[in-house]
């Protein structure tokens, strides 16, 4: 009787240790038929190429396979020199180094602010295009800028509105 | 001529809007936008127009130039077929017009230089000559003759009971 219960309390050990457990939360949502990882309320990190720090927020994050990166509101920190730069935005797409953002666009770059409805960022170029309703907010000398269309080049400051401009200066 | 010269003195007014405290702020508009932050300058292009209180400025192109400590405007210039500034005044005063293939306003010296078929106009008075600058702090104006005979040319038309210097 003995020989027998210790035999169910062996088994009964093996089956706790080796049970299938329940996979990882973030694991567990990626959908059997796409190899797409979601996150949520995630912050990535990581150091480019060029040494530069970058640092990407969002509250909802798929990163699929192919390495293409849909995003809900996002955040993209970048540090360049000293000056830290920041696009955000309701929605975002990625692939290498375009990032497309979309609803409510928001660049920070030293001591520039704009505001517009969409945005094609390249980061390997530093060059972000900017459409609709395109604001630019310098704050010296204090200027305002409005167009339907901008491109700016970050490293450089150049910045281009093609489309038309209505400025106000004190 | 006094009257010819009076009508210069006025004239020196136009550079004070552009720099005068308390004034409205400037509202500019173009077809285009080249700005650069390294070099300080921004380029407007096509149709430009500068509305500062009441006067307009009005050109083809137009270069902003920041001073690269201060990133303050350091000169405005603007070229044109004509570039033109029109000041509107209370009435019944008329308004008064300076226009040149180029103006350029210095904002530290205070100077506004009008280069090119330079020509001032109130109501029917005129001065046209090859160049014009006016001067705020010296409170001079200096015109240059141009044209077929190099000569500066004005016409004022004094008025009835009046005084040539009014």
């Amino acid at each position: 009787m003995k020989r027998t219960w210790y035999l169910l309390a062996g088994v009964a050990l093996l089956a706790v240790v080796f049970w299938p457990r329940s996979p990882h939360p973030l694991l567990s949502e990626i959908p059997p038929d796409d190899r797409s990882l979601r996150l949520t309320d995630a912050t990535v990190t990581r150091l480019d190429s060029e040494g530069k720090r970058v640092v990407l927020h969002s509250e909802q994050m798929t990163r699929f396979d192919d390495g293409r990166i849909a995003s809900g509101p996002f955040t993209l920190t970048e540090e360049q020199g000293g000056e830290i730069r920041s696009l955000s935005a309701r929605r975002g797409k990625a692939q290498g180094d375009l990032i497309e953002a979309q609803g409510h666009v928001v660049l920070k770059a030293g001591d520039v602010v704009a505001d517009a409805e969409r945005a094609e960022y390249r980061r390997d170029s530093a060059l972000i295009r900017l459409t609709g309703n395109v604001v630019f907010n310098f704050a010296a000398p204090p200027t305002t800028l409005r167009g339907p269309s901008a491109e700016y080049d970050l490293n450089e400051g150049r910045l281009v509105m093609a489309e038309g401009v209505k400025g106000v200066m004190p | 001529m006094k009257r010819a010269l009076l009508i210069l003195m006025l004239l020196a007014c136009l550079p004070q809007a552009w720099a005068a405290e308390g004034e409205p702020p400037v509202e500019v508009s173009a077809d285009r936008l080249e700005g650069s932050r390294a070099d300080g300058v921004a380029h407007f292009i096509g149709h430009v127009q500068v509305i500062r209180g009441s006067q307009t400025l009005s050109a083809d192109e137009m270069w902003i130039s920041y001073a690269e400590q201060t990133r303050q405007v350091a000169t405005i210039r603007a070229v044109g077929t004509p570039a033109k500034v029109v000041e509107v005044r209370p009435a019944p005063a008329p308004l008064r017009t300076l226009s040149a293939d180029e103006i350029v306003y210095d904002v530290a010296a205070e100077t506004l230089t009008a280069t090119g078929n330079a020509r001032l106009e109130e109501g029917e008075d005129f001065a046209v000559g090859h160049s014009i600058v006016l001067d705020r702090k010296a409170d001079s104006s200096v015109m240059e003759g141009g044209g077929d005979d190099g000569k500066v040319h004005m016409r004022f038309t004094p008025k009835e009971g009046g005084s040539d210097e009014r």
